[in-house]
């Protein structure tokens, strides 16, 4: 029975890795989602106020030592913060999430969504309340109420979506900017941490910078541009020409509760779909397009 | 009676799995909480027939996996392996709740030291996380913590549903 289930359990495993996207796998956690977001979504919303008002409470108490005089604002505020701070922070990171606007060439608002679930002990992930129903795809960034890239999208079903952190080994690496126009690149490290590397550097990074997505660069074309991605987090100075410092993260990916789902790269344009269909190879060569003579030499 | 005992294990499976992916997530102490699920699959491995609780800890196991990113099966082998060693060891979880306590945290440090290598093996990278070593000191911890509650409250429950088991 034992080597039964371990030898399915590999069988699974073997065929999940091995479909590129979709498949079985894909479809069974699309449905999973699918069944379990309601009851997840009833218990976010008893659990998230009590763990609100708890870490309220410790940093109420911390203020109450440093400075014993507004001992007793602090327990009016305390009770502020019971009743309207969860509900405040909900309405004000919505509110940012549903006038996020990325840039003007990018058609559409971004998606917003609600944080139904996190997995995996060892290599966290999100479970969002928005779907392919919602225009949600699998390699679309994802940001907080505050703009700054929390991960990409890595499964996408009907009506939910599994998020994996930028901090985590999977997520594609980020090509990002610095201030003084040098570029670099920024990969999750798993346990919340990411890392920068800078190569051909001769100048050091500083603790404190702000690092931004450089935008579409080369092959890659992950993230739009100016996406806040973290700071850096130590002094850094170039070895052998290679510079390479720990990152903080921007957000607080393991407590975000909303998110936006960015529509990137954003779908191309009527006109340049029927661009694409024209020089679209068919049957291994290129034929030249109606109407257009010069067709030929593409 | 064998059917109720399971229909319950399975509503406590299916319960702790939801709680696992929500509520314990947001609340972790020092970056770490206790594996729910596993608890679960190492209790229904001490009280069901080892048939049966070998095939508990293997659904427990493919529930977290479709809730989760990590290859489908996964989770599901290292549960698998962590009832087929509590259904082993069983008849020790009777030496009083200190050591019943201990072997389970022990039982949980296998099922996560299992899902870590063979996670490794297929290409997940997990025995390079920094934080491995935290998740597999404190969690195991936790997991034993939580026992001293848990093993006395499931006791109680298998005696009210008339059979202490197969302990």
């Amino acid at each position: 029975m034992a080597i039964t289930l371990l030898l399915v359990s590999l069988t699974l495993m073997t065929i999940d890795i091995r479909s590129t996207s979709g498949g079985y796998g894909s479809d069974l956690r699309s449905f999973a989602q699918w069944a379990t977001g309601p009851v997840q979504s009833a218990i976010n919303t008893v659990v998230n106020p009590i763990v609100d008002f708890s870490d309220a409470l410790s940093n109420l108490a911390g203020l109450r030592e440093e400075n014993e005089r507004l001992r007793d604002r602090i327990g009016i505020l305390e009770r502020e913060v019971a009743q309207v701070g969860h509900l405040q922070a909900e309405l004000s990171e919505l509110e940012t999430l549903l006038t996020l606007r990325l840039s003007d060439d990018l058609f559409g608002l971004a998606v917003p969504a609600e944080v139904t679930g996190r997995g995996g002990a060892l290599d966290p992930t999100l479970t969002i309340n928005q779907g392919a129903s919602d225009g949600v795809y699998s390699g679309q960034p994802v940001v907080d109420g505050q703009g700054g890239l929390v991960g990409v999208v890595s499964e996408s079903g009907p009506t939910g979506a599994t998020i994996v952190l930028i901090t985590s080994r999977r997520a594609p690496a980020v090509t990002v900017g610095l201030a003084d126009g040098r570029r670099g690149v920024v990969k999750g490290l798993g346990a919340g941490t990411l890392e920068l590397s800078i190569l051909e550097a001769d100048q050091p990074v500083e603790a404190g910078e702000l690092l931004v997505t450089f935008g579409p660069y080369g092959d890659s074309n992950a993230y739009p541009k100016g996406l806040s991605v973290g700071l850096v987090a130590e002094d850094a100075d170039p070895r052998f020409g290679t510079i390479t410092a720990r990152v903080e993260p921007l957000g607080e990916l393991d407590e975000v509760e909303y998110v936006a789902v960015i529509p990137w790269p954003p779908a191309p344009s009527p006109l340049e779909e029927d661009q694409e269909e024209v020089i679209e190879p068919v049957d291994g060569e290129t034929p030249p397009p109606a109407g257009q003579p010069d067709g030929a030499d593409q | 009676m064998p059917i109720l005992r399971i229909s319950v294990m399975v509503i406590l499976l299916v319960g702790s799995v939801l709680v696992q992916v929500t509520a314990l997530q947001s609340i972790q102490l020092f970056g770490a909480a206790p594996d729910l699920v596993l608890l679960v699959v190492i209790l229904g491995g001490i009280w069901l027939q080892p048939e049966v609780a070998v095939g508990f800890g293997f659904v427990g196991g493919l529930l977290i996996d479709l809730l989760g990113l990590a290859p489908l099966g996964l989770s599901a082998l290292s549960f698998t392996v962590a009832a087929y060693l509590t259904v082993r060891i069983r008849e020790y979880f009777s030496y009083g709740l200190p050591i019943e306590a201990l072997l389970l945290g022990f039982v949980t440090l296998v099922g996560l030291g299992t899902n870590a290598l063979v996670g490794t093996l297929f290409g997940e990278g997990t025995l390079g996380n920094p934080d491995l070593v935290r998740t597999l000191v404190l969690v195991p911890i936790y997991n034993a913590l939580l026992a001293l509650i848990a093993l006395p409250l499931a006791s109680r429950l298998y005696l009210g549903l008339g059979n202490p088991g197969y302990r």
